[in-house]
């Protein structure tokens, strides 16, 4: 028998498949799965949140210090930076929905030139002196701090910890995939990119919940959205990432809202505290 | 947004790259295999009858292929809902038959009409250096049988 060399034919041990449908198909369904678990544990996290009763959060993070004690002036405040917290502290109080009871909230000052609020769980909220500079009468103020309060009335801070322990926990449990930390950061971003929407629903429910705060204690909205027209101003305002990638809702966005409540019940704008304008002058020295 | 354009440019460019690679390997694999043909390659461990005067020579073929960027992610994806990793398929593949053309070219050139006991091994380059590229090594040895010459 002669021998009679033959080409063997293409395509058995390889798959004539293009790579990007592959790409494709792998890509959006992993995207699909992600995006329904993060969801369904960030609603479940967010529904039994509300078991924990409020009292038992105000002693968890009655002592717990959240941030490093050298920006706070919780000890090592000027005479001037303990007036201005306790002003803070007074319009905090005045704000409070008397209606909600059980609440507890204090109020810190912080020292940074960058404009920012924020609420932790146990309802500490921090001021930082840039806000202060930002804001021009004490309604933009309260606005401020307002939204803070509405956050922890709807109890943000403690969702949004149970969601990130949550989260990270998935995280961990896919973690070590083989093909080493792209896989991960792929489903983790895509995660991030879900929890990211629930933080901005949070927002949101706070602006509303905020504004209606401050309408209750000024009879009018007016000042609203002095502070985010303020940010809006600023030069890091052009670098603003699309709102999918952020925490918060676009800044526009929140403006017309609070215009348009300004808008149906405007007033005067009460002046901002004196203390706080001696504050500003101390800065501006400094 | 800074990693997601590094990592996008990264999938972009490992793609181009690794397919216009694999292209033209294929081509020239596909050509090779064609031209070289008249050489029988067999597993036999024995020598066929007929060809037991003649010179008998070890032959080895050995490439190391590295996967790129693309092709990791694919496979990174698969590892989580299983089956077929065809990305990393096509470059064993190609592997494996580069060592194979690379034996037998070396084959051919001692005057070989056959090349018996031919052995394929595979290892991985990278193995148990988690993040490292991965790239693997395929070694072809076998036996080539030449006429003596005179």
């Amino acid at each position: 028998m002669e021998y009679e060399p033959k080409i063997i034919p293409e395509g058995i041990n390889t798959s004539r498949e293009h790579p990007m449908r592959e790409l494709f198909v792998l890509v959006s369904g992993l995207a699909v799965v992600v995006v329904v678990v993060t969801s369904l544990l960030a609603v479940s996290t967010d529904f039994l949140i509300q078991y924990i009763p409020l009292e038992k959060e105000n002693a968890w993070f009655a002592n717990e210090t959240f941030i490093d004690a050298e920006v706070t002036d919780a000890d090592s405040g000027t005479l001037l930076e303990v007036e201005v917290e306790q002003q803070l502290q007074q319009l905090v109080v005045k704000l409070q929905d008397q209606e909600k009871t059980g609440y507890r909230f204090t109020v810190s000052l912080l020292r940074s030139e960058v404009p920012n609020a924020f609420v932790v769980p146990g309802g500490q909220i921090f001021v930082t002196s840039g806000l202060l500079e930002t804001v021009a009468s004490e309604n933009g103020l309260a606005m401020v701090l307002t939204h803070e309060m509405a956050h922890q009335y709807h109890r943000h801070p403690l969702r949004s910890l149970g969601r990130g322990v949550v989260l990270s926990l998935v995280l961990m449990v896919i973690s070590g995939v083989e093909g080493g930390g792209l896989v991960e950061s792929f489903v983790g971003n895509t995660a991030l990119l879900t929890s990211l929407s629930f933080s901005r629903e949070q927002e949101h429910e706070a602006d509303l919940l905020g504004i209606d705060l401050l309408t209750k204690h000024y009879g009018h909205a007016s000042g609203a959205s002095e502070f985010f027209e303020a940010v809006l101003e600023r030069p890091e305002a052009d670098s603003e990432m699309p709102e999918f990638l952020s925490t918060h809702p676009g800044i526009e966005g929140r403006i017309d809202l609070l215009r348009s409540y300004g808008r149906q019940s405007g007033g005067d704008v009460t002046p901002l505290p004196e203390v706080i304008g001696r504050y500003l002058e101390s800065i501006q020295n400094a | 947004m800074f990693d997601a354009i590094v990592f996008l440019s990264l999938m972009l460019s490992g793609y181009l790259f690794g397919q216009y690679f694999e292209r033209r390997h294929y081509k020239s694999i596909l050509q090779r295999e064609k031209s070289s043909l008249r050489v029988p390659l067999l597993t036999l461990k024995t020598t066929p009858n007929g060809l037991k005067s003649c010179d008998a020579a070890l032959v080895t073929g050995n490439v190391v292929v590295s996967v790129d960027y693309f092709k990791r992610f694919l496979a990174g994806l698969r590892s989580i809902v299983g089956g077929r990793v065809k990305s990393y398929e096509s470059l064993v593949d190609r592997a494996r038959r580069e060592a194979i053309l690379r034996m037998k070219e070396q084959a051919i050139e001692r005057g070989a009409i056959v090349v018996t006991n031919v052995r394929i091994e595979t290892s991985s380059i990278s193995k148990g250096k988690g993040n490292a590229i991965g790239s693997i090594e395929v070694l072809a040895y076998g036996t080539a049988i030449a006429p003596y010459r005179v």
